[in-house]
């Protein structure tokens, strides 16, 4: 309990107080999950809406997958990213591995289903006649999808919150990918790690109200879009 | 010759084994307007969806203007199609940019899109509505905004999928006649797709009837309802009385039928029938006239005395039905300048021409 009390008082201290690790932590910590809940957002999105517009061959399977790809644990997909990224794997030469680069394939690899898989969620849900509709005043496919996804926006906003969340509470892709080097790769969740390890418990419960307060943050403002009054559908 | 507008041949629509549309032959003129209607499961639905060029045929061919559809032109012929469904299906932008929707996909500049779809929505009386978003219109004005749309593309040929059904009585009464002036201005031809046979009847001369899939009656409206050619139709028309009995003898052109006994009854009839067959006779309800039990109907009508069990009121006529002769008949009355004139338990004798009786064979009632 006291563990906890000192945490908050620490957590003031380190946030206000102007530390300068701290902030570089979490400008990192932010920067790393907002380009990669970008780029699963940018990924995620069309493959959502292609699966609720078109019928293939292996389509239920594809459906299956995303929503498994939900599930990925975080440590799988740091480790077949590590694989990747390793000197002597396929993408070796880059040397993206242990850089913040790392940590954004890392986390958008886990992101990326997440957003997907509630993107197709939110375009199935839509009633069907709004695309017989479109299809009726002369929309082209990419027109029609534009639309679509312009009616399905709410559930979308909560599909980009959903994939937000899934990357900034991460630490074992991070960790595995990132290294947590000081300066360098450090985040807030493996900070808290790290500091748990030293037994520096008032610390890691400061970075965990830290990260609480990000994470309620991003998730606050984004979730303000949705109570737009516009954005309601009749 | 001018081609139809709409054409189907041969056409049939199956998912998997079941056959949802079947229908050898249907053509629609340019300008031209018709009522359809159907219960529920009939293929209506799939019948709009083939007219707008939004789904094949498993056989056969749609033709739009001469034109045979498939999916490579599809596209480009529903740029001639508008079709406005049940619900307004109206987007989460604001008015206007719904009413221009259909002229931007079409690659009309905005600036003149949205001059047009302001015309539109000032013909349809919602101008003011122009930047609203549609969660705060009412259902009226709702309808109109998917109107306005429908006709802002100035399409040769519009689908009404039932677009008032969930409107209430007032405001239904008020678009309706509101429509039929906008088509008849633009001379659009227009398939308006009911359940309701007084709107079917008030829309277009002409009525096809969808049943299983199959157009079972296709025609004018007023000879469909006087005539009809099965007990199926008569009962989709809503035709009031169907009076089963056995035919005596057809005499001067006229069918004389026992409908119970020592009860006879006049009616018309067309080609051959067999004297001793089961037949039906139908009689719209406004075609009867009721006379107090004492009064004396013209010479060659046919004639039921009965007492009066229900008197329906109906806004301007009353809906009177009758226990007669161990039959229920049913009679429309319009309105006196003193008021209603029938009462429950009164002695009535309802009378009709045997012109507006019509023989329904054995062979047509099931």
């Amino acid at each position: 309990m006291s563990d906890l009390a000192s945490g908050l008082g620490e957590a003031w201290r380190l946030l206000f107080g102007m530390d300068p690790e701290v902030w570089s932590i979490v400008a990192l910590s932010l920067r790393v999950s907002l380009v990669a809940t970008g780029i699963a957002l940018l990924l995620g999105v069309p493959v959502g809406a292609i699966l609720a517009m078109t019928r293939f061959p292996g389509h239920a399977l594809a459906v299956g997958g995303i929503y498994a790809g939900m599930g990925l644990p975080p440590i799988v997909a740091g480790l077949i990213v590590s694989v990747l990224l390793f000197r002597n794997g396929p993408f070796g030469a880059l040397g993206l591995l242990y850089s913040p680069a790392a940590m954004v394939i890392a986390q958008a690899f886990i992101a990326t289903p997440v957003v997907a898989a509630l993107s197709f969620s939110a375009m199935h849900a839509l009633d069907p006649r709004y695309r017989l509709q479109l299809a009726a005043l002369g929309a082209s496919r990419l027109q029609t999808a534009w639309w679509l996804l312009r009616e399905a926006r709410l559930p979308l906003i909560a599909a980009v919150v959903a994939g937000f969340g899934a990357v900034i509470s991460e630490v074992g892709a991070a960790m595995m990918v990132g290294g947590n080097i000081r300066g360098e790769t450090r985040v807030l969740t493996t900070a808290t790690v790290l500091e748990v390890s030293r037994g520096h418990f008032d610390v890691a419960f400061a970075l965990s109200f830290v990260l609480l307060f990000i994470t309620y943050l991003v998730t606050f403002l984004l979730s303000l879009l949705q109570r737009q009054p516009h954005l309601a559908r009749r | 010759m001018t081609p139809p507008i709409l054409e189907f041949q041969n056409v049939q629509v199956r998912v998997e084994s079941r056959i949802l549309l079947d229908i050898p032959s249907f053509r629609l003129d340019a300008g031209e307007h018709l009522s359809l209607i159907g219960p529920n499961g009939s293929g209506k639905t799939t019948f709009l969806h083939l007219a707008a060029c939004l789904r094949c045929t498993t056989f056969g061919h749609v033709a739009f203007r001469g034109q045979v559809v498939t999916t490579r032109n599809a596209a480009s012929l529903r740029c001639h199609v508008a079709i406005v469904f049940q619900d307004p299906l109206l987007f989460s932008v604001n008015v206007l940019h719904n009413v221009a929707a259909g002229l931007r996909f079409q690659g009309i500049n905005r600036a003149e899109a949205h001059h047009r779809a302001l015309e539109f929505l000032t013909l349809f009386g919602v101008a003011h509505l122009a930047n609203r978003r549609p969660h705060g219109l009412s259902g009226g004005e709702a309808a109109r905004v998917a109107l306005a749309r429908a006709f802002a593309t100035d399409p040769d040929l519009m689908l009404l999928d039932e677009p008032f059904s969930a409107l209430d009585a007032e405001t239904r009464s008020a678009l309706l006649p509101e429509l039929r002036e906008r088509l008849m201005d633009r001379g659009a031809a227009a398939i308006l797709v009911t359940h309701d046979s007084s709107e079917a009847f008030f829309f277009a001369p002409r009525l096809a009837l969808l049943d299983a899939g199959r157009v079972i009656a296709d025609g004018d409206i007023h000879g469909l309802a006087m005539h009809p050619p099965t007990r199926r139709i008569a009962e989709l028309l809503g035709v009031e009385n169907v009076i089963s009995g056995r035919l005596k003898a057809c005499v001067n052109g006229l069918a004389i039928v026992e409908i119970a006994p020592g009860l006879s009854l006049h009616a018309t009839y067309n080609g051959a029938l067999v004297p001793g067959t089961e037949v039906e006779i139908t009689v719209p309800a406004a075609m009867m006239h009721l006379l107090q039990a004492t009064g004396s109907p013209p010479d060659g009508w046919n004639v039921i005395s009965g007492l009066v069990t229900w008197v329906a009121r109906q806004p301007g006529w009353d809906l009177i039905t009758l226990r007669a002769a161990g039959l229920t008949i049913r009679v429309r009355q319009l309105w006196t300048a003193t008021g209603t004139q029938w009462q429950e338990g009164d002695v009535v004798v309802a009378s009709f021409p045997p012109e507006s009786a019509w023989i329904i064979p054995e062979s047509a009632i099931r």
